[in-house]
């Protein structure tokens, strides 16, 4: 008995070995060379172009190379081509399976849920300590509604960084998935704490507390979720790699804000001179050369960009905001106020143009370009087209009123700002509108330079 | 002698598994594609191919209604560059155009349509939605309709897309709700991320807010937005349903809106609505984002005899499911339902909630077309430009709190991709079943029989209020049976720009018989009805039950 079963074994065993054998030749196409995707390039900016085609000969270069077919992977995935980017990183993973970059990479560029949460999982397998593959893998767990295996990945998470918002995050929503409404509660009360503006975790917040019974707690969050300026995205070092692959003159502008914003402003500006050449045209690239350049000191040249932007787009209320700003930073006032009002007729109006040039029309000290008339016509412009302003804007309507001599609605306005301030935790906002507050109170008002 | 157990293993092996790639290929198709035979030749102009006008891809709904009061379906499609077509059915399945003089043709940018007789006079009139001012076109009874726009004062303007016709304050005239979508600047120009020329996401333009008309009663509407609240908030609105949601017998208004929160405007009675879609869970997703909501059903998806709500979404999105909980929110329950999953990948608008194959459980039909530029599907025939943006619709089968995607046993709603837009359900045959009507973005609109294999018994109910010479939109129809209760809601509005058949219909399964009908009226009031035997039309008229 024991030695037909040691012989069933042994068979059984066998047989798996073979199995595994099948899958692997089933999936490593034995004999066939795999072929090197060769996207449609006609209707491709021309550096995207060479740039797929740069990567395209380091593959037939270098065939086995998983490096190479993972960096035409890249390349396609940055630029928009996913089926043949997953093409690549397949053939990447399969060449190296230790780089944990190739099934992280495809389980961006493949449709089907479950090959997506498979791929995150496989690469959270090959570096356990990279978590933004963990939160990923348990978010695609729990789109697939199973509930225990998106825990289980939140948990790893967390067991890396126990204070990870995004991962917490994902536990609550597996509390909610289980209806444990007190659970989630903790644990989303534990992330707003520490990222007080995250509107998605402000919303879950409000459908818990109303479930919760907790109807005016639900208002608030509500509240709260509203003016929130959108989700903080997860921090993904390893994604940014293939964004720096990006050859569009989009890419490099967006390229060249991420480098500004980490304090990079030479390189930056290289990258917008080089998206200007590749699409001269460009708006935002030419606005935001123009902006780093009048920052660094080169208005001149600045100037002469907001003008070439002004008389190829007279219409575009962008630019003549942001040569607004130009101007004010260098205390040229009435120019300011001229260049703003040039794009204040826009339609749809730009919001911000509109705010700014209220504010100012409103509380300039120089009395010749003060207009209460004018700056309540703009904010209320501005008013009507975002009916749900954010506090800060309600309160430029506020301060037009008062500058018309409309106290008692400059007042009622501002209250009316204070209490949306006080709901979106503003509180430095909230100390200079209650000193304006009590000047309107008094029928007064108050001129500044900005 | 070894190759054999090598080819039996590499047969067993997963990667080998042909699931998916043939299935069904043994069941005959539910939908079957009577476009031609029918008579039905119309085809969406949408502009100048390659253009990447915005409104272009967004369009085109369509309607099944009876213009005629024959009692059969007619079929009305909308056009943007082209005209609309009103096509009257004759016997037999057979359509006649009868577009010339109908006064439905007048030029306009034509996103969709709603359908409701706003004067009580027992004819169905006709609303169309337009990227500019839209239309009121009342039916004269004599296959003519008169543009009564101005005279009502419905214009709106802007971008409109979906439109529901609602008697909110309970006067018993319909009033109009219309959502609008974002003010389109033709100037932008949006690329991909492979630097192409592409359309523009509505992120790029600021959205709209809605507009609710209140009918006066004497064919002029009183423009109530900013009284009621609605014009409260500006988003980037596209799908609409009318129902009671909150269970206090008023109809509330549920807007589907692209990439910002849907909204729940609750009807608190006085005139005025208060968006409570935050609190009650219908905002959002389970993670607390705003995903692109395009199109919107509302049905008893689980049985329970609540409404729930499903949302189409943007691919790599899925679509929603929000389920109605009792304590009068919504959960997110599309992981759970496996209807992310099953719909990931699709581009969503029109969405028909419908028991395609009478199991007594209500399945989903959904019209899929990208917005944006994506590897071509093969199956695609619509030339290089569209065929970037074509996908396979999808019938969804319930199976009994899960959706399974059928796939190509769909039949024709799945086997020939098209940019899918308006989806209508409809028992157009008159067999007792749901047909659809599919109006797609740059392709023919396309008449869809129910032909599903193993259909079971099949009840269709139309409410009538007689005092007011026109369906009861709003009515919740119950039926009882040996198995349980079923809840339909009496709406034709709802999907993506389109207007549905009022009547309400039911999957009975293996019951040949109805215990009882009972009928909530808008207002509350409840009446009972009694029941009969299965596989027939009835007619509930309001004050005729106990």
């Amino acid at each position: 008995m024991a030695g037909r079963l040691r012989r069933g074994a042994a068979v059984a065993g066998l047989l798996a070995v073979l199995a595994g054998g099948a899958w692997w030749l089933a999936g490593r196409s034995v004999g066939v060379p795999p072929e090197v995707p060769n996207p449609d390039a006609s209707r491709l900016e021309l550096l995207v172009a060479q740039r797929l085609a740069e990567a395209r000969r380091g593959v037939e270069a270098e065939p086995r190379s998983a490096a190479r077919w993972g960096r035409l992977g890249m390349t396609c995935d940055v630029h928009g081509l996913l089926p043949e980017a997953a093409a690549c990183y397949r053939e990447a993973e399969g060449l190296d399976p230790r780089d944990f970059r190739w099934p992280y990479f495809l389980s961006f560029c493949v449709e089907d849920a479950r090959e997506q949460t498979e791929a995150l999982e496989r690469a959270a397998a090959r570096r356990p300590g990279y978590v933004p593959a963990l939160v990923r893998a348990g978010m695609g767990r729990l789109a697939l509604g199973e509930t225990d295996a998106a825990r289980a990945s939140f948990a790893a998470a967390l067991a890396r960084e126990s204070e990870n918002g995004h991962a917490l995050q994902g536990l609550a929503l597996v509390a909610c998935a289980k209806e444990d409404w007190a659970r989630a509660r903790d644990l989303l009360e534990r992330v707003a704490r520490a990222h007080p503006g995250r509107g998605e975790v402000q919303a879950r917040l409000a459908r818990v507390y109303a479930v919760l019974g907790l109807e005016e707690a639900a208002g608030r969050a509500a509240a709260r979720a509203q003016a929130a300026r959108g989700d903080a995205p997860l921090s993904d070092p390893a994604r940014d790699e293939v964004q720096a692959e990006g050859a569009t003159a989009d890419h490099l502008v967006a390229q060249a804000r991420t480098l500004f914003e980490a304090g990079s402003p030479e390189p930056a500006l290289a990258r917008l001179r080089s998206a200007l050449a590749a699409r001269p045209g460009h708006r935002t690239g030419r606005r935001m050369l123009a902006s780093l350049l009048a920052r660094r000191g080169d208005l001149e040249e600045a100037d002469r960009l907001f003008r070439e932007a002004v008389a190829a787009d007279p219409g575009d209320a962008a630019t003549r905001f942001e040569q607004g700003w130009l101007l004010l930073r260098q205390k040229r006032w009435a120019e300011a106020v001229a260049a703003l009002e040039a794009g204040a007729g826009a339609e749809p109006p730009h919001l911000e143009l509109l705010n700014a040039l209220a504010w100012l029309r409103a509380t300039l000290p120089e009395g010749a370009l003060r207009s209460g008339a004018r700056a309540v016509e703009l904010a209320e412009r501005m008013s009507r087209a975002d009916a749900a302003a954010a506090h800060w804007r309600t309160g430029t309507l506020a301060a037009a009123y008062a500058e018309a001599g409309r106290y008692p609605e400059a007042v009622r306005t501002l209250r009316g700002a204070i209490e949306k301030a006080e709901a979106a935790g503003d509180a430095a906002w909230i100390t200079e509108a209650s000193r304006r507050l009590r000047l309107y109170e008094q029928g007064r008002t108050v001129y500044e330079w900005p | 002698m070894r190759a054999a157990p090598l080819a039996l293993l590499l047969a067993l092996a997963p990667g080998c598994s042909r699931e998916g790639a043939d299935r069904g290929a043994a069941t005959p198709p539910w939908f079957v594609d009577a476009t031609e035979r029918a008579g039905l030749a119309f085809v969406h102009d949408p502009g100048k191919t390659g253009s990447f006008h915005m409104p272009g891809i967004m369009g085109p709904g369509g309607a099944l209604l009876d213009v005629d009061g024959d009692g059969d379906l007619d079929v009305l499609l909308v056009n943007a560059q082209g005209p609309n077509r009103l096509y009257r059915q004759d016997a037999g399945l057979r359509f006649t155009d009868v577009t010339k003089g109908s006064g439905l043709d007048a030029p306009g940018f034509g996103m969709g349509v709603a359908v409701g007789d706003f004067d009580n006079d027992g004819r169905a009139d006709v609303y169309l939605t337009r990227n500019g001012p839209n239309a009121l076109l009342r039916n004269r009874g004599d296959g003519t309709f008169e543009d009564v726009t101005a005279r009502a004062g419905v214009a709106c303007g802007g971008w409109s897309a979906s439109a529901v016709f609602v008697d909110f304050d309970g006067d018993g005239f319909l009033d109009l709700f219309v959502t609008r979508y974002l003010a389109f600047d033709p100037a932008v120009e949006c690329r991909d991320a492979a630097g192409r020329r592409d359309y523009c996401g509505p992120e790029r333009f600021p959205g709209l807010s809605d507009a609710l008309y209140r009918n006066n009663g004497d064919g002029t509407f009183t423009d109530v937005s900013r009284a009621s609240g609605i014009a409260a908030a500006a988003r980037h609105g596209l799908g609409v349903v009318a129902a009671d949601l909150t269970g206090d017998g008023r109809p509330d208004l549920y807007v589907a809106n692209d990439r910002d929160p849907n909204q729940l405007w609750v009807n608190r009675g006085d005139g005025t609505f208060v968006d409570e879609a935050m609190v009650r869970g219908a905002a959002l997703d389970e993670a607390g984002r705003a995903k692109a909501g395009m199109g919107v059903a509302c049905a008893d998806l689980d049985g329970d005899g609540r409404l729930d709500l499903v949302v189409t979404n943007l691919r790599g999105e899925g679509h929603t499911l929000h389920r109605a909980d009792g304590r009068g929110g919504f959960e997110d329950a599309s992981a759970r339902a496996g209807l992310t999953p099953a719909t990931f990948r699709s581009t969503g608008f029109g969405v028909a909630a419908l028991d395609a194959d009478q199991d007594g459980r209500v399945d989903l039909a959904v019209a899929d077309g990208h917005v944006f530029r994506a590897a071509p599907d093969p199956r695609a025939r619509l030339g290089p430009h569209w065929n970037e943006y074509a996908q396979p619709g999808q019938l969804l089968r319930n199976a009994g709190g899960r959706f399974e995607d059928l796939g190509d046993r769909a039949g024709a709603l799945a086997v020939e991709p098209c940019v899918g837009r308006g989806l209508a359900a409809g028992d157009v045959d008159r067999d007792g079943d749901l047909d659809l009507l599919l109006a797609a973005t740059a392709g023919r609109a396309r008449l869809l029989l129910n032909e599903a294999p193993g259909r079971g018994h099949w009840l269709v109910a139309r409410v009538l209020d007689p005092a007011l010479r026109r369906d009861a939109y709003g009515a919740v129809v119950t039926v009882v049976t040996a198995s349980g209760r079923q809840a339909r809601l009496a709406h034709p509005a709802g999907s993506y720009l389109s207007s549905a058949d009022p009547s309400v219909h039911f999957g009975l399964g293996r019951d040949d018989a109805v215990t009882a009908i009972e009928v909530v009226w808008p207002g509350g009031k409840i009446e009972r009805f009694p029941g009969g035997p299965a596989d027939r039309f009835v007619t509930l008229r309001r004050g005729e039950g106990r």
